[in-house]
């Protein structure tokens, strides 16, 4: 894609959420959804990156969200810290977690790779749950007030919802620039072939380790600003579900492409709430979706729709070769 | 501490024992699963729970007799089962294993909400099969349902074994496990074996949740309990020896009581997570597997 | 002409009638109730409490509802979960046709949505005991349960009473924070009635085995046990005490979730002898109220099962509603601000325990107030030490 295009389509995307925030600034209830869908899309942005792209699977995403919100929350409730540094701890800390984690770990495929990860995150809920001097256990921590930007006298929800923006243009940007990157070239070739990228000279170990951390730092700062919002959080807000939610989100959205996280985040947040009045048959739909997804569209929407483009331009472009031929 | 654990050790003996034959059974079915197809299905525990419906339906609701009620919920599930596998699992076995396990996954909770749509989220009672006068042994206080199921589970595990040594699917089954596509060449039929592995580990369900309703009582949301424990069995163990699984779980259930009864039952959870996440970066193959 | 006269007399006749139909269909009073339907305490605090809103709503609707107006109860499930009762109290504190809320039944979802009711200043009903809730302040929040504190005086009291001094206590709590707190509190009351405690036990909402919990107890040589559960917890304590042969020998008290519908069903009269404090004895024959509430409910849910969580949200409905009735104003939607103050001058008599809220006091009922009851074969009746 030309620099151009790029640039002009991050402009529309980070753009959006202004936008459309603008919009419904009236509602609380839009804006919080708005807001739920961000957090959900820098989380599955994170797990995007790592499974779709360098074929690691993951099921931490409830661990290291946990472990941003716990970070962001104790340190503006214990030590009256703002929320920017709130959020740059949780992304630091997660990410080093993160990185510590991979390491014992690195030699372990497929799904072996994803029961350690959902191991961990049932342990980091146990931890939350009895290491009550710190988290306060089952009964979690509350008590901050919503950070706002402090020269701008918007709704504060609106306020949030752009720091937010922020954020998660951010992650944006620095997942699809390591994708674009010979980085990502490498994550590729990981995916398809430890072997092989191994003897084209990548090191795998640290492909490996650096993946599992940046996705874990991106999941660890929506953590951060999933505290901010609700500003209550306990083992109980963690759950295998959330990391469950967060693969059909990817799932549906399409893997392999990181806009993928943003269509699949913003599609099963929304699909969410008419079925808030039928809550019997919540859980139903969303497992339902993930396995028509698989089994009938298993790269997702985003990437099956740019191959249908790509392939129509292919063809167009193969037919005029043909007519200029003859 | 020596002497409480003194006192107090044929007790918890008893109840590790009781709910390691659970885990093992659960673990045994994750093998089965694992053995014919590579695929770890996080539906396990929601197969069980499907068996508790169907045992709390036939033994409380229609008051069949124990000796028709287990046979037919072992039938029940079977059918439930084969259903959901020709429906789901079916369509994406050839693919990398972590898709049918996402999808495992994403089964048990589908297979959770419709029971629960069907028959309500609240846990009913089904009444132990022997009474629930406990019988005292050296110091520890037996249910006599604790019998049904230890006794439940080795019938169980025999029945397993010799259809697996002794007759002609069950050796296949172990033939294809061992080398899958080997088995493919020689003309195993590779669609049927993952209909029969989940089969056998529905079956395995079924009689599992016989035994166990009374004492778990029917409850639609023990699902992933099940499959968690059983899970964290079948990998300490080994998923790749059936012996391996059986004695992961009963480890499991042992551990669990251990722990509970001489530290605080509020790091049952906690100590069994961490050993199964130690196991997987250490020794992922498990206790008594092979590397490869 | 005369046919045409007639016609016209028809159409207006037609139209008058239409017109004062419309007139009648003023806008409805909407409740919002946030409860799990779903997830562990869907059995126990979720269902019951919906069902009293619907009776208490209908019951008010048929004399004619508020003024003319009537009401109508807007449920949402939270699934147990918190993250599902706060999106639901969004959706409901801002919408301006809702008057107040109900729920939800977990306390950290109920300290989660805090902040929300005190931004919208909608005045929030909950059956919650969890203590940590009225701490640092109670603006909005009504609180239709005795607090955890004030049935653990009330039940230590009474305990205190029958057994005499020198008890040894101990202690069985959930590892959520309204357990933690209320076990956390009963330490510290138990010296004020001459107790020791000898043993905290917790457990996780849905375990279903406590043999190693009571083995524990057991070795402590406890003689009463304080049993904060519900439903599935309560059956599973009461199964291991009695495999264990220590049924007997315990004295049970507790919490309203030690003989709720779910309990009774699960364990029966392995509860015979249990002391504990609820919202209402259910089976008292003195209390007038109770006959035609049930034949209220039978008629309603055929299905159901009566239990006190059933009559304290009818209660609050109750509450909430001679509130409306001072300060609903023709059609326009409710001012919350002023239904609050309203509120703040509730007297009322529940089915046991008269709710008297002040600006200085929202904590349910007194201790004086606290029903207190023991469960013998299949009746809940009133406890007398």
């Amino acid at each position: 894609m030309s620099a151009r295009s790029v640039l002009l389509e991050r402009g529309i995307i980070l753009l959006l959420p202004v936008m459309l925030g603008a919009l419904v600034m009236n509602s609380a209830y839009f804006l919080t959804l708005l807001t739920f869908i961000l957090i959900n899309g820098a989380i599955a942005m994170g797990t995007c990156f790592c499974m779709g792209r360098a074929g690691q699977i993951t099921l931490a995403q409830s661990g290291f969200v946990a472990i941003g919100a716990y970070v962001a929350m104790l340190l503006t409730l214990r030590f009256g810290m703002p929320a920017g540094i709130g959020v740059v701890s949780a992304v630091i800390v997660s990410g080093l977690v993160g990185f510590a984690l991979s390491l014992p770990i690195m030699k372990l495929k497929g799904h072996y790779l994803g029961l350690v990860t959902l191991a961990f995150s049932l342990v980091v809920a146990e931890v939350a749950t009895h290491w009550t001097s710190v988290t306060n256990g089952a009964s979690g921590l509350y008590g901050i007030k919503m950070p706002s930007i402090p020269f701008l006298e918007l709704n504060p929800r609106y306020e949030f919802l752009l720091m937010l923006t922020v954020y998660w243009f951010a992650v944006y940007v620095v997942a699809d620039n390591l994708i674009r990157s010979r980085y990502g070239r490498a994550m590729q070739a990981l995916k398809y072939s430890e072997w092989g990228a191994q003897s084209s000279g990548i090191d795998i170990t640290r492909v490996k380790t650096e993946v599992f951390a940046i996705s874990a730092a991106m999941m660890g700062g929506a953590g951060a600003f999933y505290a901010y919002f609700i500003q209550y959080i306990g083992p109980e807000s963690f759950t295998l579900e959330l990391s469950i939610t967060v693969i059909a989100m990817c799932i549906l959205g399409g893997m392999t492409d990181i806009r993928g996280a943003l269509v699949g985040s913003a599609l099963v947040s929304v699909m969410n709430e008419p079925l808030r009045a039928y809550p019997q048959v919540q859980p139903l739909v969303y497992a339902l979706i993930i396995i028509v997804m698989i089994i009938f569209l298993p790269k997702g929407i985003v990437p099956s729709l740019v191959g249908t483009f790509a392939n129509r331009r292919k063809r167009r472009r193969l037919a005029g070769a043909a007519t200029d031929a003859t | 501490m020596f002497d409480f654990l003194i006192a107090t050790l044929p007790q918890l003996l008893v109840t590790g024992v009781m709910i390691g034959s659970i885990y093992a059974l659960v673990a045994l079915c994750y093998y089965v699963v694992h053995a014919g197809t590579g695929v770890i299905n996080f539906a396990q525990g929601d197969f069980v729970v499907i068996g508790l419906a169907f045992t709390w339906l036939f033994h409380v609701d229609l008051g069949l007799p124990v000796v028709l009620s287990i046979p037919l919920t072992i039938l029940s599930t079977l059918a439930c089962v084969a259903v959901f596998e020709r429906l789901a699992i079916r369509p994406v076995s050839d693919r990398d294993p972590m898709i049918p396990l996402l999808v495992t996954l994403a089964g048990g909770i589908l297979i959770r909400s419709t029971v629960q749509l069907i028959w309500g989220v609240r846990p009913r009672l089904v009444p132990h099969y022997s009474g629930d006068d406990p019988i005292l042994l050296l110091d520890a206080a037996i249910l006599p349902q604790t019998l049904w199921i230890v006794g439940g589970t080795i019938v169980i595990l025999g029945a397993v074994y010799v259809f697996f040594k002794h007759t002609l699917f069950g050796l296949s089954m172990l033939g294809a496990a061992s080398d899958r596509e080997g088995a493919r060449v020689i003309g195993v039929n590779a669609g049927m074996i993952g209909l029969y592995s989940f089969g056998l580990s529905a079956m395995i369900s079924g009689a599992a949740a016989g035994v166990i309703a009374p004492v778990t009582n029917a409850d639609p949301q023990l699902g992933l309990e099940f499959a968690i424990k059983g899970f964290a069995g079948a990998i300490i163990g080994g998923i790749e020896k059936p012996y391996a699984v059986v004695i992961g779980g009963l480890m499991i259930g042992l551990l669990e009581a251990l722990i509970g009864g001489l530290f605080s039952s509020e790091y049952r959870n906690l100590f069994v997570f961490g050993a199964l996440m130690l196991t997987l970066i250490v020794r992922p193959q498990g206790l008594f597997g092979e590397r490869t | 002409m005369t046919v045409n006269r007639l016609l016209g007399a028809l159409v207006a006749t037609g139209l008058a009638f239409a017109s004062s139909a419309f007139a009648q269909e003023r806008p409805t009073i909407k409740i919002g109730g946030v409860l799990p339907q779903q997830g562990p305490l869907a059995d126990s605090y979720g269902i019951p409490p919906m069902q009293g809103i619907q009776i208490a709503i209908d019951e008010i609707n048929a004399k004619g509802g508020i003024k003319g107006r009537k009401l109508k109860p807007v449920f949402r499930d939270d699934r147990t979960q918190i993250q599902g009762s706060v999106a639901a109290f969004q959706e409901l504190a801002k919408n301006p046709e809702i008057a107040a809320i109900f729920g939800p039944a977990l306390t950290g979802a109920a300290m989660a949505v805090r902040p929300i009711i005190d931004e919208n200043t909608i005045p929030q009903f909950s059956l919650n005991y969890g203590i940590g809730l009225v701490k640092d302040g109670f603006t909005y929040y009504y609180r239709m349960s005795p607090s955890l504190d004030i049935g653990n005086t009330a039940i230590l009291a009474a305990a205190q009473k029958k057994l005499g001094n020198g008890q040894k206590l101990a202690i069985l709590s959930s590892t959520d924070a309204g357990g933690t707190e209320g076990a956390a509190d009963a330490v510290a009351q138990a010296p004020k009635f001459g107790m020791t405690v000898v043993a905290q036990e917790k457990f996780q909402y849905g375990e279903t085995d406590f043999t190693a919990q009571m083995t524990r107890i057991k070795a402590s040589g406890a003689t009463v046990m304080l049993a904060i559960t519900q439903g599935i917890a309560t059956n599973a304590a009461v199964r291991a005490a009695r495999q264990l042969g220590i049924l007997q020998k315990l004295t049970i008290i507790g919490v309203s979730g030690l003989a709720d519908a779910q309990s009774v069903e699960l364990a029966g009269n392995l509860l015979n002898g249990v002391i504990l404090w609820d919202f209402v004895c259910i089976d008292d024959p003195s209390n007038p109220r109770i006959p035609p509430f049930l034949e209220a409910y039978k008629a309603k849910f055929k299905d159901g099962r009566v239990s006190p969580a059933v009559m304290n949200a009818y209660d609050a409905i109750k509450i909430i509603a001679a509130g409306l009735e001072k300060v609903v104003d023709g059609d326009k939607p409710i001012d919350r601000v002023k239904l609050n103050a309203a509120l703040n001058e509730t007297k009322y008599q529940g089915f046991a325990s008269f709710y008297n809220f002040t600006p200085a006091w929202h904590n349910g009922p007194q201790a004086d107030q606290v029903a207190l009851c023991t469960y013998q074969d299949g009746k809940r009746l009133p406890f007398k030490p």
